[in-house]
C-alpha cells in the first residue's frame, strides 16, 4: 500500500532487454538447462519460398531443470512453433537451439521428452490400449513393462472401461486423456505439453494440474504452453510471455505476478464491530480499507464436488471416469524414486526439519503429515528446489541467518541487473509487523508494547533487517499469558500457512500456534483426499479458527466445502479500482 | 486368460480343419459320402456361427468375428453340399481356409511385431491400418473370392491343361496386380496419413529416427505382402491340384497337364553340330561384307554391336532350312533330365518364308540318327504336319537321349509323303525359344514358391516407391507417380521399342553409351541443321531414356507365364530380381526417400 506502482507494470515484471544483453545473463552453473534457445528464429514462406512470417523472431530462453515453465501467448505468438522447433519437427531459419544438450533430432535424447501436442493427433482406428502399446513400443519399453503401464495410465486417465474402443470414437476430451497417456508412457525427464488442458472437463484439467505438481516434485522439467493464465498461474513456477514471436516478459510466477503494493487478509468472519475497530485502527496509521468482500467458492471446487457425490452414489456413464490415482511409476515414491531422488528427498526432509520447517507439524492427536503430495503442494512461492549441494549447503548453515532463497535469474536480465529476492521473503509485511505490535483490538486502550514477542510472519529479510540467527537450545519467548488477540491468531496461523512460512520460522513459535490451529485446507488436500485414499497419513483439512492470507493472488486454499465458518478476503489497496475505460 | 484363448481358438480350428479335411477327402472319393453325416456337421457348424455370432455381440474381442466368418464358411460348405452345389462348396472351404490362413499369419505377424522395438511397434501399427482400412479389406475379400471362384468359371469344355494354365495365368496375375495396387495405396496412404493427419507429430518426436520410421512402414507392408502372397499361393496350388483331379478328355490331356503344367522345366537351346563351325563361318560373312562395303566394315570401323548384328545373321541363317534341305541342332546337358521323368520336349516354332496354301508345314525329324516319329504298325517314319508360326511341342523319351546326355535333331523340310510336292519354301526357327528342348529340372511346387518370392520382391519395391513418394508428396500424387512407374516397369520392353520408333538409334545391339554418344551426337548435328522438332525428339528419347534406365523391367522379371508355361523359374532369375528389383531399385527408393524425410520439415507451414 506504500507503493503506488501502476498496475500495468506489476512488480517483478521485467521488459525484454535485448537479446545480447539477455544471452550475457546466463544463470548460474547449478541451474542446468534442459532446453536452450539462443537467438531462435522461424520464418515461414510462401509457395514462392519468398519469407512471409516470422513465426519466432530470435528469442533466447532457457528452461532449467526442474523448472514447470509457461510458455504463454496469444495465438499466432509462436508458442506452438517454437515448441516444433524444440522437438526437431521444424528446422531453424537462424539461431540454435539445444534440448537436454543435444539436438532436437537427437534420436536417444527423445527417449526423455513426453510430448501432448496441441491436439491430439491418435491413430484412429487403434484402442486406447494398443495406442498406448505402439507408443511404449516406440520408446523400447519391454513388454511386460509396457503392460504394467498401460494399465496404470488408462486407470490414471479414467479410459479403463473405455480401453477397446478406438480412439477415433472418443471425445476430444477422452482422446485428449490418451493424449496425455502417452506422453507420460516413459516416465519423462522432460515434459512438453501444448494446451494440455484444451478440451478437458474440470476434472481431467484439475488432474493435469496436479499431475504437473508431482512431476514437478521428482524434478521433472515441464514447459507448458497454454492460454488458460490461471492453469499456468496454478503450476508454473517460471514463465515466459510470448507476442509476435519475441519473448516479452520472463521470469518466475512471484516475480511477475506478486502485487507488493497490496496486503490482503483473509479472517474468520467479522461483524460490522470488527470491521470498524479495524477501520479505525489502520486510520490511526494512515491506512484505509479500501474493499472488503466475501470469497466466493470456486465454481471448480463446486463442479468436483457435484462429480465427486455422484461418484459416491455409483451413477454410471460412457465416458471417461474420473480420473484414477496418478500412475505408481509417475509418483515420488520412495520404492520408485531414483536413489538420487531418495537421497534428495531425505536431505531435503532433513533441512526443513532442522533449518526451517515449510510446514507446521501436525496439531496434537493427529498422525505427522508426509511430505506434500502434488495436491498440497503450492507452487506460487515454492523455490526452484535445489541441488543436493545446495541442501547440504542449508544443513550447513542451518543455525546462521536465513538468507533469501536463490531465484532463478532471468534469461532477460542485464548483466548488471539487481537480482531481485525471493518473492515469499519481500512481501511487504511491514504493516503486519505494526498491526501485531499494536494492542490486541479487544483492549482498544493499550499500547503497543514493544515486549510483544514479534510475529514469526513478519520476518522479511529483504525488507526488514535480518533476524539474529535462531539458536536452537534458547529459551523462546512463552506466548503471553491470556487470550491472545484476534490479530495474533491470525498472523499465527499464516504462519502455519506452508507456502507462506519463512525458513527463519522457529520451531517453539509454531509449537504455541498448534495448540489452536489447523493447517488450513486447500482444495488440493480436497482432491487429492478424493482420489487418493491410500495416503492416510494426509491430514483431513480442519477449518482454523482464523486465517490470513497475504497475497496478491488468486487463492488456491480456499476452503470449499464443509466450511463451518465464514472467511473473507479484505484486499486493502492504494491503487483505485480497476477502470476499464481508463487508458 | 491369454492360454485359454489360444486353447480355445486351436481347438475351434482343428474342429473345423477336420471338417475341411472330411469334405476334400469325400470331395476325392477317399472316405464314402455319408450325407447324414454332413448334415450333422453343417448343423454343428451352424451352431458354431451362431455361438460365435453371440460371443461377438457380448465381447467385441478380436477374434469372435475370424471365428463366425470360419464357422459360416464351414456351414456354408456344408449345406451347398448337402444341396449338391460341390463346385460351390469346395470354393467357399477354399475361401474358408484362406481366411483361417489369414487369420493365423495375422496373429503371428503380430506376436513377431511385439517385442519393444521401435520399427517392429510401427509395423504393427501399419498391419492393423492395413487391415482396418476399406481399400485393403476390398483387396483381401476380392483377393480371397478370385482365387476360388475362378475354377468353376472356365469352360468344362476345354482342355484341361488349358484350363489349368488359363487358371494359374489369371489367378497369379490377379494376385500379383491386386497386390501392387494395394501395396501402392497402401503405402502411399500410410505415410500421407500419418503427413497430413499430423501423426508424425507424435511418432517422431519419440525415439524413433525417420530412417527408422520408413523402415518399419516397409517392413509392415512386406510382412502383409508376405502374407498375403502365402495364402494366395496356398490357394492357388491347393485348387490346382483340385482342377488337376478333374476328369480329363484323353491321355494325351493328361499327358500334357502331368509333364507340361505341373513340372519346372529347365530350356536348353539348340547348339551347332561338331561338324558347324560357326565361328568359321562368322569370318566368311565378315569377309563377304568387307568386300562389298570396305568403308563401312573396315576392321577399326567395325563396334562389338557390328560384330554382335553379323553373329545374329549366322545364327539366323543356321537356324534356316532351305526347300528340301536340313538342319542339324545338338541339344547338350540333358543328363539331369533322366533323373526327372521319362519325356522331355522338343518345342518348335517352324515360321514359313512363304506360307503354304494350306497354312502348315511338313518336316521330317532324326534323332540320334534314327528317324522319329514312327509308325508302331509299319516302323516308317511319320511326318510332322504342323501350322505355319504356332508353337508346337513334340514328346520326346529320354531313352533318346545318349550316354552323353546329348540329342542330335535333324530336321528336313521336306514332305515326306511326296518329297517333290515339297513346298518351296525355307522354314526357319528363332533362335532361342524358336527351338529348344525342355526337361524336367524341378517340382512344381518349388517353382511356383521362386514365383511367389519373386512377385513378393517386385512388391517391396512397390512399398518403397510408394513410401518415398508420400514422404514428399500429397496422396494423390503420389499414387499417380506410382501408377506411372507400375506401368512403366511392367511394360518396360515396350516402352524401349517405343522409344527406338520414336528415334531410331542404328544398331540395336549397341551398348548403352554408345547409345548415348550418338544420340548426344545427332541432337546437336540436327540442332546445327536447323532441324529444331528432330532435335527436340532426340531430347524426349535421352529422357525417356533415362526414366526407363531408373526403373526395374516387371516385364523381364513377370514369373506367372513361366509357372503357367511349367518352365522352371531359375535360380539365377530370382537371385537377379532380388539383386536388381529388390536390393538397387529399392535401395534406391529408400535412399531418396530417407534423404527426403529427412529434410523435411514435418510441420511445416506454407503461408
Amino acid at each position: 500500500m506504500a507503493s503506488t506502482e501502476s498496475p500495468s507494470t506489476p512488480p517483478g515484471l521485467k521488459p525484454t532487454p535485448p537479446q545480447g544483453a539477455a544471452r550475457a545473463a546466463a544463470p548460474p552453473a547449478r541451474y542446468e538447462p534442459v532446453i536452450k534457445c539462443i537467438g531462435l528464429t522461424k520464418v515461414f514462406r510462401d509457395f514462392w519460398l519468398r519469407q512471409r512470417v516470422t513465426a519466432v523472431d530470435g528469442i533466447d530462453l532457457d528452461v532449467c531443470r526442474g523448472d514447470v515453465f509457461g510458455l504463454l501467448g496469444p495465438n499466432g505468438s509462436g508458442k506452438s512453433t517454437t515448441i516444433k522447433l524444440m522437438l526437431g519437427l521444424l528446422h531453424p531459419t537462424a539461431g540454435r537451439v539445444a534440448v537436454l544438450g543435444k539436438h532436437p533430432q537427437d534420436v536417444q535424447t527423445k527417449m526423455q521428452i513426453g510430448y501432448l501436442p496441441e491436439e491430439s493427433y491418435l491413430y484412429p482406428f487403434l484402442n486406447a490400449r494398443e495406442t498406448l502399446d505402439y507408443y511404449g513400443t516406440l520408446f523400447h519399453l519391454p513388454r511386460r513393462q509396457r503392460l504394467q503401464r498401460i494399465d496404470m495410465l488408462l486407470d490414471m486417465v479414467g479410459l479403463q472401461g473405455a480401453q477397446h474402443r478406438p480412439v477415433g470414437q472418443y471425445s476430444k476430451g477422452m482422446q485428449r486423456r490418451i493424449g496425455l497417456a502417452q506422453a507420460l508412457i516413459n516416465d519423462p525427464e522432460l515434459l512438453i505439453l501444448d494446451e494440455p488442458t484444451n478440451g478437458l472437463d474440470p476434472i481431467g484439467a484439475r488432474q493435469i494440474k496436479d499431475l504437473i505438481l508431482e512431476l514437478s516434485q521428482r524434478r521433472k522439467t515441464i514447459l507448458l504452453c497454454s492460454h488458460l493464465l490461471a492453469d499456468v498461474e496454478d503450476v508454473c513456477t517460471r514463465v515466459a510471455i510470448m507476442y509476435g514471436g519475441k519473448v516479452r516478459a520472463t521470469g518466475t510466477v512471484d516475480e511477475l505476478l506478486v502485487r507488493k503494493d497490496i496486503t490482503a487478509i483473509q479472517v474468520e468472519g467479522l461483524n460490522e464491530d470488527d470491521l470498524r475497530d479495524l477501520g479505525a485502527m489502520l486510520e490511526a496509521r494512515g491506512k484505509h480499507i479500501d474493499h472488503v468482500d466475501k470469497p466466493r467458492r470456486k465454481l471448480e471446487s463446486l463442479f468436483l464436488d457435484i462429480v465427486r457425490q455422484a461418484q459416491t452414489q455409483g451413477v454410471s456413464t460412457g465416458g471417461a471416469k474420473a480420473g484414477g490415482q496418478i500412475a505408481q511409476f509417475l509418483k515420488s515414491d520412495p520404492s520408485n524414486a531414483s536413489q538420487g531422488d531418495s537421497v534428495i528427498a531425505a536431505l531435503t526432509a532433513a533441512g526443513a526439519a532442522t533449518v526451517a520447517p515449510r510446514t507446521t507439524s501436525p496439531p496434537p492427536g493427529q498422525p505427522e503429515p508426509k511430505t506434500p503430495t502434488a495436491s498440497e503442494a503450492q507452487p506460487q512461492a515454492r523455490p526452484t528446489q535445489p541441488e543436493e549441494a545446495d541442501v547440504v549447503d542449508r544443513l550447513v548453515k542451518a543455525a546462521q541467518p536465513p538468507a533469501p532463497p536463490p531465484v532463478e535469474p532471468t534469461e532477460q536480465q542485464t548483466p548488471g541487473h539487481t537480482q531481485q529476492p525471493p518473492t515469499a521473503d519481500t512481501e511487504d509485511t511491514s504493516v503486519i509487523e505494526q498491526l501485531v505490535s499494536a494492542e490486541p483490538l479487544d483492549t482498544p486502550s493499550s499500547e503497543p508494547t514493544a515486549a510483544e514477542p514479534p510475529p514469526d510472519v513478519a520476518k522479511a529479510p529483504a525488507a526488514s533487517p535480518p533476524a539474529p540467527p535462531p539458536q536452537a537450545d534458547a529459551p523462546q519467548s512463552p506466548p503471553q499469558a491470556g487470550t491472545p488477540s484476534p490479530f495474533e491468531k491470525i498472523l499465527e496461523q499464516q504462519a502455519l500457512e506452508p507456502w507462506e512460512g519463512d525458513e527463519d520460522d522457529d520451531a517453539d513459535s509454531h509449537e504455541a500456534v498448534k495448540t489452536e490451529a489447523q493447517p488450513p485446507a486447500s482444495p488440493r488436500d480436497d482432491a487429492s483426499a478424493s482420489s487418493d485414499d491410500a495416503s492416510p497419513a494426509k491430514p483431513k483439512p480442519v477449518s482454523p479458527p482464523h486465517t490470513v492470507s497475504e497475497r496478491s493472488q488468486p487463492d488456491p486454499s480456499q476452503p470449499h466445502e464443509e466450511k463451518p465458518y465464514e472467511s473473507f478476503t479484505e484486499a486493502v489497496e492504494d491503487v483505485p479500482p480497476y477502470d476499464p475505460d481508463a487508458p | 486368460m491369454f492360454v485359454k484363448r489360444v486353447g480355445f481358438l486351436l481347438l475351434i480350428t482343428a474342429l473345423l480343419a477336420l471338417q475341411g479335411l472330411l469334405l476334400l477327402m469325400w470331395l476325392w472319393g477317399v472316405v464314402p459320402y455319408r450325407p447324414l453325416w454332413l448334415g450333422g456337421v453343417a448343423v454343428a457348424d451352424a451352431l458354431l456361427l451362431g455361438w460365435a455370432c453371440y460371443g461377438w455381440w457380448q465381447t467385441r474381442e478380436w477374434y469372435w468375428p475370424w471365428l463366425a466368418g470360419l464357422s459360416a464358411a464351414a456351414a456354408g460348405s456344408g449345406a451347398l453340399w448337402v444341396l449338391d452345389y460341390r463346385g460351390s462348396a469346395v470354393v467357399v472351404v477354399g475361401v474358408g481356409c484362406m481366411w483361417l490362413g489369414f487369420f493365423f499369419g495375422h496373429g503371428l505377424i503380430r506376436a513377431a511385431l511385439s517385442p519393444g522395438i521401435a520399427w517392429a511397434g510401427v509395423a504393427r501399427t501399419l498391419i492393423d491400418e492395413a487391415i482396418r482400412m476399406k481399400l485393403v479389406l476390398a483387396m483381401l475379400v476380392g483377393l480371397l473370392l478370385i482365387v476360388p471362384a475362378l475354377p468353376f468359371m472356365l469352360d468344362p469344355k476345354e482342355l484341361l491343361r488349358y484350363r489349368i494354365q488359363f487358371f494359374l495365368t489369371w489367378s497369379l496375375s490377379s494376385a500379383a496386380v491386386l497386390l501392387s495396387v494395394m501395396t501402392v495405396a497402401l503405402s502411399c496412404a500410410t505415410v500421407c496419413g500419418d503427413m497430413s493427419r499430423k501423426q508424425v507429430y507424435l511418432s517422431l518426436t519419440k525415439p524413433l529416427s525417420r530412417g527408422q520410421y520408413l523402415l518399419g512402414k516397409w517392413v509392415g507392408v512386406m510382412l502383409l505382402n508376405l502374407l498375403l502372397v502365402l495364402v494366395t499361393g496356398v490357394g492357388v496350388y491347393v485348387f490346382a491340384k483340385v482342377m488337376q483331379m478333374q476328369p480329363h478328355r484323353d491321355r494325351h490331356d493328361r499327358a500334357a497337364i502331368d509333364n507340361q503344367v505341373f513340372v519346372a522345366r529347365r530350356s536348353q537351346p539348340a547348339q551347332p553340330p561338331p561338324d558347324l563351325d560357326l565361328n568359321a563361318v562368322f569370318e566368311t560373312r565378315l569377309t563377304q561384307l568387307q568386300a562389298d562395303d570396305p568403308t563401312r566394315y573396315a576392321p577399326d570401323n567395325l563396334t562389338p554391336g557390328d560384330r554382335l548384328a553379323i553373329q545374329r545373321v549366322v545364327e539366323a541363317r543356321w537356324h534356316t532350312i532351305p526347300p528340301l534341305g536340313s538342319q542339324r541342332y545338338l541339344f547338350t546337358g540333358l543328363d539331369r533330365a533322366k533323373a526327372f521323368g521319362q519325356w522331355v520336349q522338343l518345342r518348335f516354332k517352324p515360321v514359313s518364308s512363304a506360307t503354304p496354301p494350306d497354312q502348315r508345314v511338313r518336316l521330317a525329324m532324326w534323332l540320334n540318327g534314327r528317324p522319329y516319329p514312327t509308325d508302331p504298325g509299319t516302323g516308317l517314319q511319320k511326318p510332322i504336319v504342323v501350322a505355319d508360326s504356332k508353337y508346337y511341342i513334340v514328346d520326346l523319351p529320354v531313352s533318346m537321349i545318349d550316354a552323353d546326355g546329348r540329342l542330335d535333331v535333324r530336321i528336313d523340310n521336306v514332305d515326306l509323303d511326296s518329297p517333290r510336292a515339297t513346298f518351296a519354301s525355307s522354314v526357319s526357327f528363332a533362335p532361342g525359344q524358336g527351338l529348344e528342348v525342355l526337361y524336367q529340372a524341378g517340382r512344381f511346387e518349388s517353382n511356383l514358391a521362386r514365383a511367389l518370392v519373386m512377385i513378393w520382391v517386385r512388391l517391396g519395391f512397390l512399398a518403397m516407391l510408394g513410401l518415398a513418394a508420400g514422404a514428399v508428396l500429397d496422396f494423390p500424387v503420389a499414387c499417380l507417380l506410382c501408377g506411372l512407374v507400375y506401368a512403366a516397369a511392367g511394360a518396360h520392353e515396350f516402352f524401349i521399342e517405343s522409344m527406338q520408333l520414336y528415334v531410331p538409334v542404328p544398331g540395336r545391339d549397341r551398348a548403352w553409351w554408345e547409345a548415348l554418344q550418338w544420340l548426344i551426337h545427332a541432337f546437336f548435328e540436327r540442332l546445327m541443321s536447323g532441324q529444331v522438332w528432330e532435335a527436340v525428339k532426340v531430347v524426349v528419347r535421352l529422357v525417356g531414356n533415362g526414366f526407363v534406365l531408373l526403373i526395374p523391367s516387371f516385364s523381364h522379371y513377370n514369373p506367372v507365364p513361366l509357372v503357367a508355361d511349367g518352365r522352371v523359374v531359375a535360380g539365377r532369375t530370382l537371385a537377379s530380381a532380388v539383386l536388381w528389383v529388390g536390393l538397387v531399385s529399392t535401395g534406391g527408393c529408400a535412399a531418396v526417400g530417407w534423404a527426403m524425410l529427412r529434410a523435411r520439415e514435418l510441420a511445416r507451414v506454407t503461408v
